[in-house]
């Protein structure tokens, strides 16, 4: 594994300035969540996304809630789309007009990757696809994300992020003994499918350094959630079983649960994997007479216990709230942490110390916090440089900065609505 | 045009061949962040201790009977690795892995903070030591901040994330039970993820500039991360996302002759073209439907009636049916749903791979194909210390008698 120096091909488009993506051009003709999710991991360190707004089919994000006070507010006030926009740009054009196609593909060609999650096909229909982009930009990266891949017999099949987290297999095994399968209340396929669609994009990108060479990936968002849920897949494979839910417990530890705090719906996780966490555990609980019996000496008859083991924490984290709960138990060297709610994790003092939440700077949001950069970097940090775009604030920079058009042709080009706003 | 993973001998490499990274982890996350990289061409070196990754003490293993070669979640993680032993507690082996570290492009670790300073590989050794290394550190809480020297596991990080407060079980009109966790460790899963795009961000740098740094990589932020709803709700609208089911109302899951399927559509063409599908029943035809809010507000009528159709079909025809008409329709698929699914045998998603104790058996592959070097099954996992030999006196230049005192010094 002798290190092979691994230099750009050409250098970058302009120097790296202090980000990790610095330099990086990415044409975005992402929509929904999955695409623009994986455009959110590029921007955020750098980048420079560049949001192609397929007007007038733009962004679906734009119409989805929360709105602030309630008030619906397309295509600049939604809080969820301001969220995951920010550091894009944003840049109008209608695909379905030759004028609009051709300066797509003059963006392509002054870009380092594309990107895309419509229906397999759309984007050849469009004149956009991967035959076509080469041909302007040789060396292009194109990355399809689609629900379940470019191929085979269902490759057509609509699905949003909660579909997919059933037909991946994770809902079967989420959930409580008895009841029914489970799923996150977010399409939880999106994320992962988004991640996996950076991940690509950035693996394509270093070979491109080392050779030369763009390629297509197809990303199924269907079969990257199902890597994700290997455990299932293995026991069939292994031993033919069809796994079951087991709720918040795990197969070898107890405790292992959620228990309920003071205030309603409030709620405390705590895991012991160690005698040494489980005298800890107890330690904590002040050493109660109960937990000295002989069955829960050994991490085997805990588990056996685990009915009785977690009454017994519910009796302790009833009368606590799940802050105070928590902070005691870790103070112990326990794992242990409130359930958080999307605003109860607002108050977080681990989140808050690390100055994860930060504020949007969307004009019709602006103040509200929302998530910093995924992951904290040395010496090349993410940042949140500018609020999520308002439809098609980046047009003249986009049209006459990096495409080299005439104020004249882009005023000709909004007369004509090939270019919205 | 896109080559299939199974046909993993005509892709002997990928896009990462020539990237060269050494793991110092267990489990789950980091090994999973590792995999992802090996499968893409990297040259992967698993550090283990002399007695071995803990997840080869997790099942399933074959007949449940725990061997450390026969871990299916040891072998599906650690797939195109190679693996030695050694133990970093240890001065020798401190300068060995220091070693690796030195020729390596990535280091992935799961050390948390203390450990990692007592190991003298904390972030800041790290990047005195190797300048040009990225160092990578996958861990529940991060590296900094009040929780981070507290142990953190998935169940844990999951839940203080947000996403177990809006797991929910799918019962229509029922109110929702306690937050729960999905059924395999997700949390780790979706850092280890995350630490492989990091990680390839902090690549692409250093390509352009010859340096390293530092990744610190939480799973708490990975996974909080992702609720950016129903972080914004509370504070725009004051509404707080919780485990109720209003949002797809009318359906949920709803049951066919021979199981369930998720009934949640969204658009009105959906709504329209599923009703045609039902023989456009006579309540059906006035078009009222086209309404959200006329939706929600007979969301009772019209689930009983969709159910009441539903109940009378196969899962499969309604799936294929509807979907034939652009309708969103899937099902809790099981393993075996997922094994005998024809669409993911047509794309070749299982993968077999030949392990020399625990047998021939099939892998989940991989979201990605490409028409260039990409995703492929070269080796099953190293056997405990497989690669010593390979590695201590081929790529380190030991000597047969070095290796073997440090052996007997239980080292390696």
């Amino acid at each position: 594994m002798a290190r092979r120096a691994l230099r750009p091909r050409q250098p970058p488009l302009r120097p790296a300035r202090g980000m990790a993506l610095s330099g990086l051009r990415v044409a975005d003709f992402t929509w929904a969540w999955a695409g623009p999710y994986a455009t959110t991991m590029l921007a955020d360190f750098g980048a420079e996304v560049i949001n192609v707004e397929a007007w007038p089919r733009t962004s679906n994000m734009r119409s989805q809630p929360p709105f602030k006070g309630g008030a619906v507010s397309i295509p600049n006030g939604s809080g969820w789309w301001s969220t995951n926009q920010r550091n894009k740009l944003s840049c109008t054009l209608d695909l379905k007009r030759p004028e609009g196609l051709a300066l797509a593909k003059r963006l392509v060609a002054i870009s380092d990757v594309a990107i895309e999650n419509f229906a397999p096909g759309v984007l050849e229909r469009l004149g956009l696809g991967y035959e076509e982009l080469r041909r302007v930009r040789p060396d292009i990266i194109l990355v399809s994300m689609s629900g379940f891949g470019g191929s085979g017999p269902h490759s057509s099949y609509v699905a949003y992020g909660n579909h997919l987290a059933m037909a991946a297999g994770l809902a079967h095994i989420s959930g409580f003994p008895g009841g029914n399968p489970a799923q996150v209340t977010i399409p939880y396929g999106d994320p992962i499918g988004g991640l996996t669609g950076a991940l690509a994009a950035l693996a394509a990108l270093q070979h491109r350094t080392v050779t030369g060479q763009g390629q297509y990936i197809d990303v199924s968002q269907h079969e990257a959630l199902a890597s994700l849920v290997p455990e299932p897949l293995l026991d069939y494979a292994l031993n033919g079983r069809v796994m079951g839910r087991r709720g918040n417990r795990d197969d070898d530890l107890a405790p292992h649960g959620c228990y309920p705090c003071k205030e309603e719906n409030t709620w405390v996780t705590i895991a012991a994997a160690s005698d040494g966490e489980w005298l800890a555990l107890c330690r904590a609980l002040g050493d109660p007479e109960w937990a000295r019996d002989s069955r829960f000496e050994d991490s085997h008859g805990r588990w056996l216990a685990s009915v009785e083991l977690d009454a017994r924490l519910e009796e302790w984290t009833r009368p606590r709230t799940a802050e105070e709960a928590a902070t005691l138990l870790q103070q112990h060297g326990v794992a242990a942490a409130p359930s958080h709610s999307g605003a109860s994790i607002l108050a977080d003092p681990h989140l808050r110390a690390r100055r994860f939440f930060v504020r949007d700077e969307s004009p019709e949001v602006a103040g509200k916090l929302m998530q910093g950069p995924a992951w904290k970097m040395s010496a090349t940090p993410g940042r949140v440089r500018r609020g999520a775009p308002l439809l098609g604030r980046d047009n003249d920079y986009v049209l006459r900065r990096l495409l080299g058009l005439s104020a004249r042709e882009i005023a000709a080009l909004r007369e004509e609505k090939v270019v919205l706003a | 045009m896109i080559e299939r993973p199974a046909g993993a001998s005509r892709t002997p490499s990928g896009p990462l061949a020539g990237v060269a990274v050494v793991e110092l982890a267990g489990l789950v996350a980091a090994p999973f962040c590792a995999k992802l990289l090996a499968d893409l061409g990297a040259d992967v070196i698993k550090v283990e201790p002399p007695q071995g990754d803990p997840a080869r003490r997790r099942g399933p293993f074959p007949q449940d009977l725990p061997h450390q070669e026969k871990s299916g979640l040891f072998l599906y993680l650690n797939t195109n690795k190679r693996g030695i032993t050694l133990d970093p507690g240890l001065p020798s082996g401190r300068e060995l892995l220091g070693r690796l570290m030195e020729r390596a492009d990535l280091f992935i670790t799961d050390l948390t903070r203390r450990p990692a300073r007592r190991l003298a590989l904390d972030p800041a050794r790290a990047r005195k030591e190797h300048p040009a290394l990225i160092a990578a550190y996958l861990t529940p809480w991060g590296l900094s901040g009040p929780y981070a020297d507290v142990p953190g596991y998935d169940l844990n990080v999951w839940h203080a994330s947000g996403l177990g407060y809006i797991t929910r079980e799918q019962h229509p009109g029922q109110p929702p039970g306690p937050p729960v966790r999905c059924g395999n460790p997700q949390a780790d899963y979706a850092l280890g993820l995350t630490g492989a795009v990091a990680a390839l961000t902090a690549l692409y740098y250093r390509n352009l500039t010859g340096r390293g740094q530092a990744l610190d990589v939480s799973g708490l932020e990975a996974l909080a991360f992702m609720p950016m709803a129903p972080l914004a709700f509370p504070q725009l609208d004051g509404r707080v996302v919780g485990r109720g089911t209003e949002a797809r109302y009318p359906g949920g899951l709803l049951s066919c002759q021979d199981g369930q399927v998720l009934f949640g559509l969204v658009e009105e063409h959906q709504f329209q073209h599923f009703f045609e599908l039902m023989g456009m029943p006579a309540w059906a035809q006035g078009g009222w439907w086209q309404d959200r809010q006329a939706r929600l507000d007979n969301a009772e009528f019209l689930t009983q009636e969709i159910g009441a159709w539903l109940s009378a079909r196969r899962k499969a025809d309604v799936i294929r049916e509807a979907q034939a008409r652009r309708v969103p329709i899937a099902a809790p698929f099981t393993s075996a749903d997922l094994f005998a699914d024809e669409h993911l045998q047509a794309r070749g998603f299982f993968v077999q791979a030949d392990h020399p104790v625990a047998g021939p058996l099939s892998y989940p592959s991989t979201g990605l194909r490409s028409n260039g070097p990409g995703w492929s099954l070269r080796r099953p996992a190293p056997l405990l210390g497989q690669h010593n030999e390979e590695v201590y006196e081929g790529l380190l230049e030991l000597t047969r008698r070095e290796l073997t005192g440090l052996r007997e010094a239980g080292v390696v």
